[in-house]
């Protein structure tokens, strides 16, 4: 989370097309915030319903990732964590 | 939790020479005397049926990529432990490995135990008793459920032929008497040393966004091939949530591994609803016109 807090200060700050949502599974509410507070996360932790929306989007490792272009489909996604696909769709 | 961290980290490095360099790699570098020399150095291992490795695992971590305080390019590596490895490794794709040892990674020591057990590519880690010695961990739990040996296999077991921007590397003082090799993209890079025809080290530095993060050291103190194996013996022990190899390989080996289950490049984002920490419901459709990243993750 660190290093997505990393890439979303500096994506922040020239675009403001891009919306990057941090959609937890699992965790209360309480550990969330305490967690964001602590690190100073500037990032859009999200909540679901139950499983609902990782259900949605077949997500069944943890850390997954998704682009959903402007045309609401999908434009990447990726287990794990790959900065580099991530910069290079957002062309930065 | 780092080392699987590390090895899913450096599949990227790896899976690159499988796409859309690797047919160019095999035509047009064909008869590049460092490429030969690679291949021929590897090809018992390349012939080889199964493959037993011991060896150490060390790893170092970009501290300061944890330092809120620190420049958001500063670098300062940190060994965090050595771990004794054993691998066993049948083809195409049977495995199992172990991972002992302590980490102490800033200050907060944790014992790593780690039994897998490995399909195609990748590794599923069945018991990871990572236990906290010393106070809370300051990431929390980190745990990926699967690892990728991709890096063992395109050096000393792979299929990929040669990885892509192969160099040979001169022996210095620490390498005397031994034949090296470095690859690197902008990912990271690969060094690996054999000696009398066995590998002897690798080295894996990844880089995030030009940021060196990570460096993994191996060590290989045992390396043995064997020519006949049952593959299916080199089996750990199998995931909770399937009764047999069939089921597994069903849902995670041909129909394309860990990425089998996520929706497809080109499809319609469902609509979604989802509550932020204001309590606030924001659907995915109403951020239409927007780049959307979806960051599916946990704490605990």
């Amino acid at each position: 989370m660190p290093q997505l807090q990393s890439l979303w200060s500096e994506v922040n700050k020239e675009r403001d097309d891009v919306v990057f949502l941090c959609v937890n599974i699992g965790d209360e509410k309480d550990v969330i915030q305490k967690w964001w507070d602590e690190d100073g996360f500037t990032l859009k932790a999200m909540r679901q319903d139950g499983s609902a929306v990782s259900n949605a989007f077949g997500v069944q490792y943890y850390p997954t990732n998704y682009l959903i272009g402007p045309d609401g489909k999908v434009a990447w996604r990726a287990v794990g964590y790959d900065e580099g696909a991530i910069r290079k769709y957002l062309g930065m | 939790m780092f080392l699987t961290t590390a090895f899913a980290v450096a599949t990227v490095l790896f899976q690159e020479p499988h796409t859309h360099d690797h047919d160019h790699a095999e035509h047009t570098h064909q008869e590049d005397p460092v490429h030969t020399a690679y291949k021929k150095a590897l090809a018992p291992y390349r012939e080889a049926a199964a493959l037993h490795l011991n060896g150490t695992l060390e790893i170092h971590i970009n501290s300061a990529a944890f330092d809120q305080t620190a420049a958001a390019d500063a670098v300062k590596m940190e060994k965090i432990g050595t771990l004794a490895s054993t691998v066993k490794w049948a083809k195409p794709h049977y495995g199992s490995l172990k991972v002992q040892g302590m980490i102490d990674f800033l200050g907060f020591e944790q014992k790593v135990d780690v039994e897998s057990m490995g399909l195609e590519d990748g590794v599923y880690i069945l018991d990871h008793d990572a236990k906290m010695i010393d106070g809370p961990h300051p990431l929390g739990e980190v745990s990926d459920p699967m690892v990728d040996l991709q890096p063992f296999r395109s050096f000393i077991f792979g299929k990929t032929e040669v990885p892509n921007g192969l160099k040979q590397l001169k022996a210095d003082d620490a390498h005397a008497g031994m034949q090296g090799w470095t690859w690197e993209s902008d990912q990271g890079q690969v060094e690996c040393w054999m000696k009398d025809g066995i590998p002897a080290s690798m080295k894996i530095e990844m880089k995030e966004g030009g940021r060196l993060m990570q460096r993994m050291v191996l060590g290989f103190s045992k390396v043995e091939l064997a020519k006949e194996v049952d593959a299916k013996s080199y089996l750990g022990k199998l995931p909770k949530d399937y009764s047999t190899m069939d089921e597994l390989e069903a849902e995670d080996g041909e129909a394309g591994g860990i990425d089998a289950s996520l929706l497809a490049v080109g499809v319609e984002a469902p609509d979604v609803k989802l509550t932020d920490m204001n309590d606030q419901e924001v659907s995915l459709a109403s951020l239409e016109g927007k780049t959307v990243l979806l960051n599916f993750w946990f704490y605990h």
